[in-house]
């Protein structure tokens, strides 16, 4: 695309209504052909609510892609029961896969936002089936101070709490009227949360969408990236764990799995 | 050796604990891919993903969610990772099944990347026979233990006090649908109605005392 083509494009993109924008998106997204059949794909389950395939260009062989049927751009827009029902899916998936590829586990991950990963514009949960040094999700721990944990409390906990419905007074969780509180509850909060700033957030919208709280003012999170730099050499928590008995390939079970904790 | 989330609930002051029920707890570890890193974790000790129950699942998914969002509004970071290590093999450091939402902002070094693999077709069909085979497995197994489920449920609901006194099993419509038909009689269809009553997954949300 050209510099013109893109600044005719985003013209365009301004002027449409959000649901426009939203129906656009969806005609769009591959993903959504996949789940009508447009697109053929590498289908081993489905249900009312998600379907999961092979993916193409997997990180290792029977990597599984969990899509919603219906079109989230992001995480966040994932009602809560189908949320669940897609981690519950990926629990049975997993185990579908420890089993059948003998594998000595799996990950299961989501990319929320370009920079966490996301390439696609539609929620994808992975089930990813794992091997010793398959360099998949590689991963440093770093040890973080105390004071940095008690900010990241401060900052995290008023808003962690909005999200659970709990506010300052004690919860009314219990008895009541909670057939209304069932609508409000499941999709109603996160909708909430998302409204003020961003009707139809994009993944990089939630730039602009960081809130005034406290932490963000200091830049605790550029900050302490820098922090993590200068204090690296601690060690990565995996690695000395690595007292992993050689197992034949064809006896693993789930016992087997937890066991190799012990 | 204890197990560190099993001791991140018995002793106070192992670590900040954002959230905590019967069933769930939310922390904050100090050893973490990034600052702003929060762990969910079952109460209960379950040391794979597999053994957790399903409902457990399902409420640690949600609050998950409910993290990252916090997490965006918070922090003001741009991106957030679910990542649930299942598994030595997969990088699972603790023995005790959870769910880590980490912050993301750009060029932050996490990683938790990988780079895409070719597979021929004959590889990808081998794969995707295997697997449909055995998810068949797996939900004709998952049909009869529901079935069997429902069944019982009918039971209890007839011995009234028991089921409708208490919290109802709220279970997920969607993974309960093939033994839903089975279900008869008016006692189930009451049980049923308080069960719908009931918001899901986040029923038993309470604050520590
Ligand atoms: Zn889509
Ligand atoms: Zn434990």
């Amino acid at each position: 695309m050209t510099d013109e083509q893109r600044s005719a494009m985003a013209e365009k993109l301004r002027s449409m209504t959000p649901e426009q924008l939203a129906a656009l998106q969806k005609e769009q997204c591959i993903f959504c052909k996949i789940v009508s059949g447009q697109i053929p794909s590498k289908k081993i389950y489905e249900d009312q609510i998600m379907i999961a395939i092979l993916d193409i260009n997997p990180a290792a062989r029977g990597h599984l892609l969990l899509i919603p049927k219906n079109h989230y751009m992001i995480m966040p827009h994932v009602p809560d029961g189908e949320m669940a029902h897609l981690f519950v899916v990926a629990q049975k998936l997993s185990e579908c896969v420890l089993r059948t590829l003998k594998v000595g586990g799996t990950s299961l991950f989501i990319a929320n936002g370009q920079v966490a990963g996301q390439r696609a514009q539609h929620v994808i949960l992975h089930v990813i089936p794992r091997k010793e040094g398959d360099k998949v999700l590689e991963f440093t721990d770093t040890l973080i101070s105390s004071e940095m944990v008690s900010k990241v409390e401060t900052a995290v906990k008023p808003t962690f709490f909005k999200h659970l419905g709990l506010g300052g007074d004690e919860p009314k969780n219990d008895g009541g009227n909670s057939e209304e509180k069932k609508d409000s509850g499941s999709t109603g909060v996160v909708h909430a949360a998302l409204e003020p700033d961003a009707p139809h957030p994009e993944p990089s919208a939630y730039k602009e969408h960081s809130a005034s709280g406290a932490v963000r003012d200091e830049g605790v999170v550029k900050k302490s990236a820098k922090k993590v730099v200068a204090s690296k050499g601690i060690p990565v928590v995996s690695q000395d764990e690595k007292v992993v008995p050689k197992r034949k390939d064809d006896d693993v079970s789930l016992d087997d799995i937890a066991n190799l904790f012990k | 050796m204890k197990c560190e989330y099993c001791e991140i609930v018995e002793r106070e002051g192992k670590a900040p604990i954002l959230y905590i029920d019967e069933e769930l707890v939310v922390a904050i570890k100090d050893k973490v891919m990034a600052p702003g890193q929060i762990t969910i974790f079952p109460r209960k000790h379950y040391t794979i993903l597999e053994m957790v129950p399903e409902l457990l699942i399902a409420k640690c998914s949600v609050v998950a969610n409910k993290v990252s969002m916090a997490l965006f509004e918070s922090l003001g970071c741009q991106g957030t990772n679910i990542l649930i290590s299942n598994g030595l093999a997969s990088g699972q450091s603790v023995p005790h099944f959870g769910i880590e939402v980490i912050p993301r902002i750009e060029e932050d070094k996490v990683g938790l990347t990988w780079e895409g693999k070719q597979l021929n077709d004959d590889e990808f069909e081998m794969t995707m026979r295997a697997l449909v085979e055995d998810v068949k497995k797996a939900q004709a197994e998952k049909a009869k233990k529901v079935e069997k489920e429902t069944a019982a449920d009918a039971a209890a609901a007839n011995s009234e006090s028991a089921v409708l006194g208490k919290d109802v099993k709220v279970v997920d419509d969607s993974s309960r649908k093939s033994g839903e038909g089975k279900a008869s009689g008016e006692a189930v269809t009451k049980a049923k109605t308080k069960s719908q009553a009931v918001p899901p997954l986040v029923r038993n949300i309470r604050r520590i005392p």
